[in-house]
């Protein structure tokens, strides 16, 4: 696969400014759809093509870095050999990544599929290039009937000689060398694959998606270098010759894979060497999307509440940490206390005021994210009244309003997220010692705590590894990890607020100043729908001030906020006053076409649930690219807004 | 009146946050209730049409508002224009019941009504289905202070009052068409006072909104 394919087509902001198309590949066809919008069309954009069908979903789809990093672990688990993990710590070596990962695949793959039909193996190649259909070649030596003979008669030993094989002449010309270590752990893995001959087992083992816990970094430690062989190479080409649909699947899922890692790789060389992390680029590469696992690290980076020189991070997050909870150690409030009304209150010792700002907390974080069952659980309640409450209680010029609620969940969701992946990282880690340095410089300093016991259970608990946001029992996690990952959240949850605090002050006059500009920015942008509007009586402060309220997360689903936020928190100042304006703009936009159609109360209604719930990240990155470029053309030019 | 169209009819629903608005208006409109409402922002909009007694069609245009004081401000943009209020309160929360006079009077310091002494108020108290342990102990009695108090500035009118329960689905049909019956009336009366002035629209939202707001920037 050429490296012009690899590269994602970027929109983002330089220095000066400037739009970057890339320079070649499919960023023509960018350029061409960000035409087309600016026309104002609101279209709806069907990927039309592998490669931006393969950009879009990088981040979000992380289960397909599970399957490729067991099927990884099944091709290099045959080879054996010494080596190093020279991927990572190369910086030569990103070059081969993409190659290499696309190898890896159809071998896993086929090995996968051993077992059963023979065709399997065939479809399956794609992404490997030349490599691949020298795979095909072995697999077919002795037809694909017979070698799922073989296979089943002799398991074991089947599996051995298969791999052997097969090996040598994928191997013919890789050309770096084998991590010795990854292989011990994984051939196991690939035994039990192998063994498998039940043809029922060949979507499972090929491009289902396992669920997993987002093991991108995993898979992106775990590339196997691979030993130079001089083997003769067999070509089947013929073979791979017709593209049936499953070779379509493959071929997206090679191309997925290794967009993943080039994005890990450019994320890596900013965050892993040298002392003091670069902001700059970090912001630029940030804006097109983070990738799940670095998100929590890199956002607090980009908010500045951890700080880019590594030698002071540690210090300052002991600190703030300890400052968050000498902060509730102070208040008299009982925590527990969840009863809906205020008539009563268990504590006598806060006043009324103060009462009553608890009072609507409890309610409203009893209603945030219903639809998440996370949020349902009682220590997670406790611990949002927790932050909510001492943020109200320190920042008395605007107190709580609702919808702070909702802001605080990205924080806290991304931050739940990354203690268990910390947490599911060193229990491997400590299983195979030698892994542990491949994380090094990406954990955020001070989550775990190895004098932490009811942390060390958790580290052997046996249901670790499959534990997610929806299944986690929220009884694992310590006093000690929970305040953590409290107090990281409501540092964050300030910086945000701190950027937008007249939208919450009495009045709010901030909120009303956002609604007048995007009216201003839609008359610019699109006269027709502005005077639409005007006609049915459309007011804006009747749809737009939640939008400014709770920054559109009524509006789109959890994770769609997450990917917005990568942008928002890259946005230099921060995207949640300004360029959540241009946001705000292209979201009402891409539905111009409907509301024009529409009266005064449909219009409203319309509003009010915008059809977003089959929205991907993907419509997100446009809209966000349909921002930018908005706020390029009006930023400056307020003055001529107004007309 | 030829071409004539249903009666539009503004109808504003104020009260405490959690009392349970959200909860009477999805009750009402669709008919359905659910624990998993999100706390109101800023304020909703609902639509219901409705056939009244005399065969009269009307269409309710409802703004479902948020309970939380920081957004009082923002009334004026939704209560312009409103041909009937519903205040609400929630009878295990006393707290709310009492609030309900601060309710009314922001309301009409903000709606901007021409004829306060007239204008049609309706109280709900929502979640009679809850124990009546929890509820205010001698309900009955503060209410009825309560809505003395309310109509003490009223022009002899009496403000009709409902317990409802969105969850139970008890009384929330009747009470809006209360509600519809009141605003009609008022409507009417607006209607004439509106072609006195030899003013041609008949859209309540658009009259208000077109003679009143412009000029704010």
């Amino acid at each position: 696969m050429s490296k012009k394919k690899q590269e994602m087509s970027q929109v983002y902001l330089g220095t000066s400014n400037e739009f970057v198309f890339g320079e070649l590949g499919g960023k023509g066809k960018h350029l061409s759809s960000f035409l087309k919008n600016l026309s104002l069309t609101s279209t709806s954009r069907k990927s039309k093509n592998l490669g931006e069908d393969v950009n879009s979903s990088i981040y979000g789809n992380m289960q397909y870095g599970r399957v490729l990093g067991e099927e990884l672990g099944n091709g290099s688990g045959g080879v054996g050999g010494g080596g190093s993990d020279e991927l990572l710590s190369s910086p030569g070596s990103p070059k081969l990544r993409p190659k290499l990962v696309g190898r890896s695949i159809s071998m896993g793959t086929s090995f996968a599929f051993s077992g059963s039909h023979g065709d399997d193996s065939t479809s399956i190649n794609l992404g490997g290039g030349s490599s691949g259909s020298s795979q095909s070649g072995v697999g077919n030596n002795g037809g694909p009937y017979k070698h799922s003979n073989l296979s089943s008669s002799s398991h074991l030993k089947s599996h051995r000689t298969h791999s052997n094989t097969f090996y040598k002449d994928l191997d013919a010309d890789w050309d770096a060398d084998l991590n010795d270590v990854r292989n011990k752990k994984l051939t196991s893995v690939k035994q039990k694959d192998n063994n498998n001959n039940d043809p029922s087992n060949k979507s499972r083992n090929s491009l289902s998606l396992v669920d997993s816990f987002h093991p991108e970094i995993g898979m992106v430690s775990s590339l196997p270098s691979l030993p130079k062989r001089k083997d003769e190479k067999i070509s089947s080409a013929s073979k791979k010759q017709s593209l049936d649909h499953e070779d379509h699947r493959a071929q997206l899922e090679v191309a997925k894979q290794n967009q993943l890692n080039s994005k890990y790789s450019k994320f890596y060389k900013i965050l892993k060497p040298g002392n003091t992390i670069d902001i700059n680029e970090l912001r630029k590469l940030s804006w097109n999307g983070i990738p799940q696992d670095l998100r929590a690290l890199i956002w607090q980076l980009l908010l500045g509440y951890l700080p880019t020189n590594k030698l002071r991070q540690s210090s300052t997050l002991t600190r703030k940490r300890q400052e968050y909870n000498e902060g509730l150690r102070v208040l008299t409030i009982d925590f527990d206390d969840v009863k809906t009304t205020s008539n009563t209150s268990s504590s006598s010792l806060i006043n009324n005021k103060d009462r009553q700002i608890y009072h609507q907390i409890n309610i409203d974080v009893k209603r945030t994210n219903p639809s998440i069952k996370l949020y349902g659980d009682p220590q997670v309640q406790k611990s949002l009244r927790k932050i909510l409450y001492l943020w109200a209680i320190r920042h008395p010029a605007s107190g709580y309003v609702q919808g702070i609620n909702d802001l605080v969940t990205p924080f806290f969701h991304i931050f739940l997220h990354n203690y268990i992946w910390q947490v599911q990282k060193k229990a491997e880690a400590m299983n195979n010692p030698l892994k542990e340095s491949d994380y090094e410089g990406l954990f955020i300093p001070g989550i775990l705590d190895e004098n932490d016991e009811i942390e060390a259970q958790f580290l052997k608990d046996p249901q670790l590894i499959h534990t997610t946001l929806n299944s986690l029992d929220t009884s694992k996690i310590s006093p000690r990890a929970w305040s953590v990952i409290e107090a990281d959240t409501y540092w964050s949850l300030t910086r945000l607020l701190e950027t937008i605090t007249d939208n919450y002050i009495h009045e709010q006059p901030g909120i009303l100043r956002l609604v007048g500009e995007l009216r201003d920015l839609i008359s610019k942008i699109d006269l027709e729908l502005s005077k639409h509007f005007e006609h049915e009586g459309i007011e804006y402060i009747q749809f737009a001030f939640r939008w400014m309220n709770c920054l559109l997360m009524r509006e789109l689903s959890l994770d769609l906020v997450v990917r917005m936020w990568d942008t928002y928190l890259s946005e230099t100042p921060l995207g949640f006053s300004h360029f959540h304006i241009y946001v705000c703009a292209a979201f009402l936009i891409k539905f111009s076409g409907d509301l024009k159609e529409r009266d005064f109360q449909e219009i409203l209604l319309f509003l009010q649930k915008p059809p977003t719930a089959s929205w991907k990240e993907k419509d997100i990155e446009m809209m966000l690219s349909e921002a930018f470029i908005w706020q390029s053309l009006y930023k400056d030019a307020s003055a001529h807004l107004r007309s | 009146m030829s071409g004539k169209k249903k009666t539009l009819l503004k109808v504003i629903i104020l009260g405490d946050s959690g009392v349970g608005k959200t909860s009477l208006m999805q009750r009402f409109v669709d008919d359905k209730f659910s624990q998993q409402y999100k706390a109101t922002i800023g304020a909703d909009f609902l639509r219901k049409d409705l056939t009244l007694d005399n065969n009269k069609q009307v269409t309710l245009q409802i703004w479902d508002t948020a309970g939380q004081e920081r957004f009082q401000s923002l009334g004026v943009a939704f209560y312009r224009g409103a041909d009937c209020c519903i205040l609400c309160f929630d009878v295990t929360n006393e707290k709310s019941l009492n609030n309900l006079t601060s309710w009314k009077d922001e309301f009409l310091v903000q709606s901007n009504i021409s004829n306060p002494q007239d204008f049609p108020f309706i109280i709900i108290g929502n979640k009679i289905d809850v124990d009546d342990s929890k509820k205010i102990p001698s309900l009955q009695k503060k209410l009825n202070n309560i809505v003395n108090q309310l109509a003490v500035n009223a022009n002899g009118l009496t403000y009709p009052v409902f317990e409802t329960s969105a969850k139970d689905a008890i009384n929330v049909q009747a009470a809006f068409e209360v509600v519809a019956k009141m605003a009609l009336q008022q409507e009417e009366i607006n209607d004439a006072n509106a072609n006195d002035a030899s003013d041609d629209y008949n859209d309540a939202i658009n009259i208000h909104l077109e003679s009143e707001q412009r000029g704010c920037c």
